[in-house]
């Protein structure tokens, strides 16, 4: 049996994992195929199977929609309406400010940090991948808990840049990202965690090559809206957030709001010629 | 001009297309179209070559211990569809892998005229990914075929999305 381990430097940029910069979960790294839900009894919920608006109807992938309220120029701002900056008003679950002090590390407290437990990523093929999430309250407390876990998921896997609830066993409306560490990053949110978030805005589609941290080994060109807007919700104060983002973190999101809707990257890849096997070392 | 079909299969190691291309240039084969992709470490080259072409000479030229070339004389260009004519779509399939899978969704295609004209599969671990481009008879009841794909994946564990060609704006 030939491999193609091991043939193929990659002269892009590193990163300090060394992997793909193309992708934005640059390695399925915990290749955890054909998992099985993690404390499906605590948590799982019944995921409608059907009736539901969000599914489109025989799985069709939405057609690309264009804005009519673009974000603004700068597009990378987090507004949150009625709060004031303030040292104090850290949120529970890990929303910091975008362009943060450079002390955004250190006000991530000890407790914040230790909230969560990352759970195991689910590979596809599984149910919950390929179901549509459940609206979720975002002050409930086993939604604050779930929260917190997803972000430590999140902070666990240190090449992927973004989850979703059904990634990690929670058929429902919760997603994680941090664009921070991909180098085509323009806009950067913060570390967040949106509850039941929603596209309000999205304009200037582009293809870009994306992965995902629940299918390992493949990665497709897919085409997003390159400047998105985003409102959803934070855990645990419920506070009303809208995210404008762009470049990579737009691309990021979209992700993560389709796996909300049992959505994989697969079910959008424009062609025959656009899906492809990633080729590193840590292809095992 | 004589059009011929050539086929290049072999283990992959660098090099392997410059000595191909190299023989067919000295033999003063032009290439028109030509895929080349990798299977399991091995490289897949198709390429339609013009050319007063001398097949056994070309596959003479061609041959390498490590390659397996054949090359065959071909009629001229044909379209299965007159141009503009068919309904391009592009079909995902997503699902643990098992046999069948291929074979279960194009015949609901060829069942009803319709033409794969691009096809990519992989298998990573359990998860099969097939995607395919599908063109399809302008008079086709789309809807009805989606029906049938529906019940195909839902008969394979799998999930399939079936959407028309994203159109090239630029
Ligand atoms: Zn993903």
């Amino acid at each position: 049996m030939l491999r193609l381990t091991g043939r193929r430097p990659t002269p892009r940029r590193a990163l300090p994992c060394g992997r793909d910069p193309a992708c934005f979960s640059f390695w399925g790294a915990s290749g955890a195929v054909g998992g099985s839900p993690v404390d499906s009894a605590r948590y799982r919920t019944s995921p409608t199977e059907s009736g539901n608006p969000h599914d489109p109807p025989f799985r069709a992938a939405c057609p690309p929609r264009s804005s009519t309220t673009g974000p603004s120029p700068c597009g990378h701002s987090v507004k949150r309406p009625g709060r004031q900056e303030s040292a104090g008003g850290e949120p529970p679950h890990g929303c910091r400010d975008p362009g943060g002090t450079s002390s955004a590390d250190a006000e991530r407290t000890p407790g914040e940090a230790a909230g969560g437990t990352p759970r195991e990523v689910l590979g596809a093929p599984h149910r919950l991948l390929s179901v549509v999430a459940e609206p979720v309250d975002p002050t409930a407390p086993e939604v604050v808990v779930a929260a917190a876990d997803l972000l430590a998921t999140l902070r666990s896997e240190p090449s992927t840049a973004g989850l979703a609830a059904p990634q990690i066993g929670l058929s429902w409306r919760l997603i994680a990202f941090d664009a921070r560490r991909h180098p085509r990053s323009r806009s950067w949110a913060g570390e967040l965690v949106v509850v039941n978030p929603r596209l309000a805005a999205a304009s200037h589609w582009d293809h870009a090559r994306e992965g995902c941290a629940s299918i390992a080994g493949l990665t497709a060109d897919v085409r997003r809206a390159t400047r998105i807007t985003v409102h959803g919700h934070l855990p645990g104060s419920g506070e009303p957030v809208t995210i404008e983002a762009d470049a990579f973190e737009a691309r990021c999101i979209q992700h993560q709001l389709d796996h909300l809707d049992g959505l994989l990257f697969l079910d959008r890849v424009p062609g025959a010629l656009s899906l492809h096997r990633r080729l590193h070392t840590c292809d095992a | 001009m004589g059009l011929s079909a050539v086929t290049v299969l072999g283990v992959d190691r660098p090099g392997v297309i410059a000595a191909v291309t190299g023989s067919l240039a000295d033999c003063g084969a032009n290439i028109q179209d030509s895929t080349m992709t990798l299977l399991g470490g091995h490289v897949a080259m198709m390429l339609l070559v013009s050319g007063e072409l001398d097949s056994t000479e070309l596959l003479k030229r061609l041959s390498a211990s490590d390659l397996v070339v054949t090359a065959s004389a071909i009629e001229a260009r044909r379209h299965f569809c007159d141009e503009g004519d068919g309904l391009g779509y592009v079909l995902t399939v997503h699902g643990p892998d098992r046999p069948g899978i291929v074979s279960a969704v194009s015949a609901v295609l060829a069942a009803d005229g319709g033409n794969i004209t691009g096809m990519s599969t992989r298998l990573s671990g359990r998860l099969y990914v097939l995607i395919a481009d599908v063109e399809l008879p302008k008079e086709v009841d789309v809807a009805a075929l989606m029906r049938q794909l529906a019940a195909v994946g839902a008969s394979l564990d799998s999930e399939i999305t079936f959407r028309p060609v994203e159109p090239d704006l630029i």
